[in-house]
């Protein structure tokens, strides 16, 4: 080792390294390519990462607008307001919001649409800035005089600036369009538009008194030497009891940052997957450039040059190959960046949100090309053992060329464990600071070596089924070409993998995004509600439900809402049992203290619920004052509070000041991704009936047209009852999916450009072989024509095995995904799409393959017996 | 007393195969003095490569010693042999064995560039050579430029480059046509005359044996003939 060391400095082995790669130099630069996808995928998605990062630091108070949040579902209490007095006390400012969901209408003849309506004070946000068009329209808002709607919003509503919009019970103008929005603290919002409205103006429409999905916020500018986290550590145990929930500008920024980590580490597997090809294929180019190398090997070891000199002389090569290809990979890189940059500068011709600056980062860049040339020496490694072992014996003796078999040297297993924890150490290294680096890592290891081991695997038993399979029958063609697979020095294994990893990435990707579409396409949901209609006051469901009928739609089912809370289970309070636990030291989780549940009362099971113990309590009245009322719970809720049958537990009935007992009568079991009504708890008729809240209908519209004229005649009549199309919402679930699937299969297709380009250098660096074995064939007789057909077998076979390898592991992958995702439900595998992507595969790659092979059947033999 | 350059004593070398062992040298006893021309042949398979192998130090044998220029072979690391490889021992091969990537120059400078030296005067002294072997004009050339004959010219400029002891040739005109083999076999007995160079060649060719002054013939793998100087002594 030592030896190797000293003679990595030495002038003669650089020398002796650039001599010997004269003839094979721009092969070997094809063969340093096989990581240049893999080092640009990482370094782009680093930079991005890092400018994202870096953009979000400085403007982490942009991402809240405040430096502290407090929200509640309900209006703050009296004692909540205290809490908040205390906060105001030690700030500069404070403003309110009121936010909930609410149809709004703009033109007649669009049917209005279900909105996210803010109601903001003036001073909102404290941090970041608004962009409205026209400029003064957030100023006009703010005083009262209108509402600001989104772009695409007013677009969809056939409106423009200026037109009158129906708001409650208030026609207000369109004052302006949001160009760059101020902080949103609600989920919903991005499946539903926005619409911004004075606080003030919000309340007088009449929609604030009867919302259920309201919110009500209250935002802090802190005074200056007031920490935010120690202000709500401080008060913690007294918001969680005032069901408060709080935000600050750090833990906003947090989570943000936490997301952008988990895309980062999600799409730089994916690189450092193609990295790991590359890698692959580095290994498989330098054995083959090793093997042209071996006899002049054996000529220095027998001139007297030591088995540590020759070996530096090659490791050096490819240490330099690893670093041209890091090289063009970088360039690559940043011209991605340059790329992607003038890509969104149309989409956002004002900059872009937050001020993010795409631009290279050297950390990343560094980062990206030390794991390049890492990845590729290390993968190099394996081939370059066969140059330690070469006997200077093999220059006169042919045949004599190794010392020892290259599976008993115990360098050669030193060597897999250095590239599994190589791969392993990169995977941990870029999760590190998520929580599970270490299962991450595991996982991601595991994936590849199960991925490559079957690859492997395939490979073996195809080389193996073709040694076992062949008769002398066959065509003489096929059977030469058949015979390629397994002869010594095939690469068989090395197409396998480069060819499969490749197949399986996208062809899961394409299959996998057909599954979800089909799970979320709106047809799927014929015989189920695709129209829900929210906050209908009790006293007029059989109006709305009349009304919907008329309308075309069809009315599937009703349920009175009451709003609860759990008190205690088993005698417990659940605030002690949610932080101490009970006797066996069982918790409880913290959202059952901070939930309010939305129970219902019915008679029989729902479609989408399976009883699975218990007795189901159809009616029921109380035989004696304050007898626990039986109910029906869902099974993980239970396993979560830990009650069994029987177990009793205590609910106050929210806004009624009512205190019951009730009684674990069954357990339920519920399919939440139906669409269905569904409840965690259902009460028995009759014990109920007194504290209904709101009454939730669904139907089923069978068309956008039926849609719209139910919005317009509810909207006319019921303008707080809110309607949410399903379709609309699955649609805009789509739209995302669909951009985050075109950045996904982007990465992907790094992966089979970097599966494509080893194939390039494996067929470029078994050409000389091909050559030699056609020219053989051709000084026996054999055509062009002939010569072709092998070359052609040979391509199809392997091609179409690597193929069925990547589909089959894709086709597992997608029927589990499919499985999961339609939980028995049935679901149309996408065979056809998966068929004609693979057949589309194998043409590609038999043309690529015949392409590079151009010339071979052409070359003529004395040329080529001479030069041999 | 002649002093030796080298001496083997009772040489043996086996293969193992499966069960079988194959005994392919047999006690063989061979001396060569320094500046001498020897010549082993035999039929195929007879053991001539395999006797020229264990003296180069290329291997190493199942009994038996090696002295190479005053050095136990048995005793030296692989890394040992070839160091002494590198000061002490030339080759030629019947397949010339020139590294394809390099040129005829380069070729020859490597001996040299193996034991550190170089700079302008290795550059002068491989034209030289290149010159003394009539390729003056070649010396940019790859072996894929040139002939059969001319690549055994550049191989035996190398051989010579580095001042060896002792040169070790394996066939060293088997690949070659007569007129080319007569012009190496001229080159290579004129140089060794110069540079008094111990000379071990191994060879079919009858007509170069009798230029050595030492033949050894060898059959299955014993020596059963020496000669020196024309005399026969079984």
């Amino acid at each position: 080792m030592i030896d190797f060391l000293r003679q990595l400095v030495s002038p003669w082995v650089w020398r002796m390294a650039w001599r010997d790669s004269r003839p094979a130099r721009w092969r070997l630069l094809l063969f340093s390519s096989s990581i240049v996808f893999g080092v640009a995928a990482l370094a782009t998605i680093g930079s991005l990462r890092e400018n994202l990062n870096s953009a979000l630091g400085g403007q982490a108070k942009s991402l809240l607008g405040a430096d502290l949040m407090v929200a509640s579902r309900e209006p703050f209490s009296a004692e909540s307001e205290n809490l908040l007095a205390d906060f105001r006390r030690q700030s500069s400012d404070e403003v309110r919001e009121l936010s909930f969901t609410s149809m709004v209408g703009i033109a007649d003849e669009v049917a209005p649409k279900l909105v996210t309506l803010r109601g903001v004070e003036p001073a909102f946000p404290f941090f970041g800035s608004v962009v409205t068009e026209p400029a003064a329209a957030w100023q006009q808002m703010q005083a009262g005089g209108g509402i600001i709607v989104e772009p695409a919003f007013l677009a969809s509503m056939n409106a423009s600036v200026g037109d009158l919009a129906k708001v409650g019970s208030l026609e207000l103008p369109v004052l302006g369009v949001v160009k760059e929005a101020p902080p949103s603290a609600s989920g919903f919002s991005a499946l539903s538009p926005t619409v911004f409205i004075s606080l003030e103006k919000l309340e007088s429409t009449g929609l604030a008194g009867m919302r259920s999905l309201a919110f009500h916020r209250a935002y802090f500018q802190l005074n200056d030497g007031v920490n935010a986290e120690q202000l709500v550590e401080a008060n913690g145990a007294k918001m969680t009891e005032l069901k408060l929930t709080q935000t600050t500008a750090e833990s906003r920024s947090e989570n943000v940052e936490q997301a952008i980590d988990y895309l980062y580490l999600f799409l730089n597997l994916v690189g450092i997957s193609a990295l790991f090809l590359g890698g692959i294929g580095v290994a498989g180019a330098i054995h083959v450039h090793v093997s042209e190398r071996l006899a002049s090997v054996a000529t220095l070891r027998c001139l007297g040059c030591s088995a540590a000199r020759s070996f530096a002389v090659y490791f050096v090569q490819c240490v330099a190959l690893g670093f041209i290809g890091v090289g063009f990979g970088l360039l690559l890189a940043w011209v991605n960046l340059l790329a992607l940059g003038a890509v969104l500068a149309n989409y956002f011709p004002a900059g872009l949100p937050f001020g993010v600056q795409l631009s290279m980062d050297v950390g990343a860049f560094i980062q990206g090309g030390l794991m390049g040339v890492i990845v590729s020496t290390v993968f190099a490694l394996l081939p370059l053992l066969a140059v330690r072992r070469v006997s200077p014996l093999a220059a006169i003796r042919k045949g004599e060329q190794f010392q020892s078999q290259g599976r008993r040297d115990p360098l050669r297993w030193l060597i897999y464990t250095l590239m599994v924890a190589v791969v392993f150490f990169v995977a941990w290294f870029d999760s590190r600071q998520l929580e599970r680096a270490w299962i991450i890592a595991g996982a991601y290891i595991g994936f590849l070596l199960l991925a490559f081991g079957v690859f492997a695997a395939v490979g073996l038993l195809l080389r193996k089924a073709c040694r076992w399979l062949m008769r002398p029958s066959w065509p003489f063609v096929l059977r030469q070409g058949v015979a390629a697979l397994y002869r010594p020095n095939n690469q068989t294994g090395l197409f396998m993998m480069s060819i499969g990893m490749g197949v399986f990435f996208m062809l899961t990707l394409i299959c996998m995004q057909n599954i979800l579409n089909q799970w979320l396409d709106p047809e799927r949901m014929a015989e189920k509600p695709n129209l829900f209609f929210v906050d209908v006051p009790p006293g007029e469901m059989s109006g709305v439900s009349t009304m919907v009928a008329e309308q075309g739609a069809t009315p599937l089912g009703n349920a009175p809402i009451v709003s609860m809370r759990i008190t205690d289970v088993k005698g417990v309070g659940v605030r002690q049992l949610a932080s101490q636990g009970d006797a066996s030291g069982h918790k409880i989780p913290a959202w059952v203290v901070r939930r309010e549940f939305r129970s219902t009362y019915r008679d029989q099971l729902g479609d989408s619920e399976e009883m699975i113990a218990g007795e189901w309590i159809s009616s029921w009245s109380a035989s004696q004052k304050n007898e626990a009322i039986p109910v029906s719970l869902e099974q993980k809720m239970a396993d979560d509070l830990g009650v069994v049958i029987g177990d009793e537990l205590s609910i106050s009935i929210e806004g009624f000041g009512v205190s019951l007992p009730i009684r674990v009568a069954n357990l339920r079991e519920v399919d939440w991704r139906s669409l269905n009504l569904n409840f965690f708890m259902i009460f028995p008729p009759g014990v109920l009936d007194d504290y209904v809240s709101y009454d939730v209908m669904t139907a089923h519209s069978a068309g956008p047209e039926i849609t719209a004229d139910v919005q317009k005649a509810l909207f006319e009549k019921f303008p707080y009852v809110n309607t949410i199309d399903v379709s609309l919402i699955l649609s805009a679930v789509q739209q995302v999916l669909a951009g985050a699937s075109r950045a996904v299969q982007a990465m992907a297709m790094l992966t089979v450009l970097t599966g494509a380009l080893v194939l390039v250098a494996l067929v470029l660096a078994g050409r000389r072989v091909r050559i030699r074995e056609s020219v053989l064939l051709r000084t026996m007789g054999a055509s062009r024509r002939q010569i072709t057909q092998v070359l052609a077998s040979e391509y199809i076979l392997l091609s179409s095995m690597a193929v069925t390898a990547g589909a089959g592991l894709s086709v597992i992958a997608c029927y589990l995904l499919g499985m999961q995702v339609f939980q028995g439900e049935a679901f149309v595998f996408p065979w056809l799409l998966m068929l004609a992507t693979s057949v589309g595969f194998v043409i590609v790659i038999v043309s690529l393959g015949m392409l590079l092979s151009r010339g071979i059947a052409k070359r003529p033999p004395l040329e080529v017996l001479r030069s041999a | 007393m002649q002093k030796m350059i080298l001496k083997t004593n009772s040489l043996i070398k086996e293969y193992t195969s499966g069960e079988q062992r194959l005994r392919v040298l047999d006690e063989v006893s061979i001396e060569v003095p320094e500046g001498a021309t020897a010549a082993i042949v035999g039929p195929s398979g007879s053991g001539k490569t395999t006797l020229l192998g264990l003296c180069a130090g290329l291997d190493q044998a199942t009994g038996g010693d090696v002295l190479l220029v005053g050095q136990e072979l048995g005793s030296l690391s692989e890394d040992q042999r070839a160091a002494l490889r590198a000061e002490s021992v030339g080759f030629i091969f019947q397949n010339f064995q020139l590294m394809p990537a390099l040129t005829a120059l380069e070729n020859v400078m490597v001996p040299e560039e193996l034991r550190g030296v170089s700079g302008k005067e290795t550059i002068a002294r491989a034209e030289k050579l290149l010159e003394r072997v009539g390729l003056a004009k070649r010396v940019n050339h790859y072996p894929n430029q040139l002939s059969g004959g001319e690549q055994q010219r550049v191989a035996i400029a190398r051989a010579f480059m580095h001042k060896p002891k002792i040169l070790f040739a394996d066939e060293p005109t088997g690949n070659l046509d007569e007129e080319a083999s007569a012009l190496v076999e001229d080159m290579l007995f004129e140089l060794n005359q110069e540079s008094s160079i111990a000379l071990v060649v191994v060879t079919h060719d009858l007509d170069l044996a009798a230029k050595a002054d030492y033949v050894f013939r060898l059959k299955n793998g014993q020596l059963v003939e020496q000669k020196f100087h024309g005399e026969v002594s079984s």
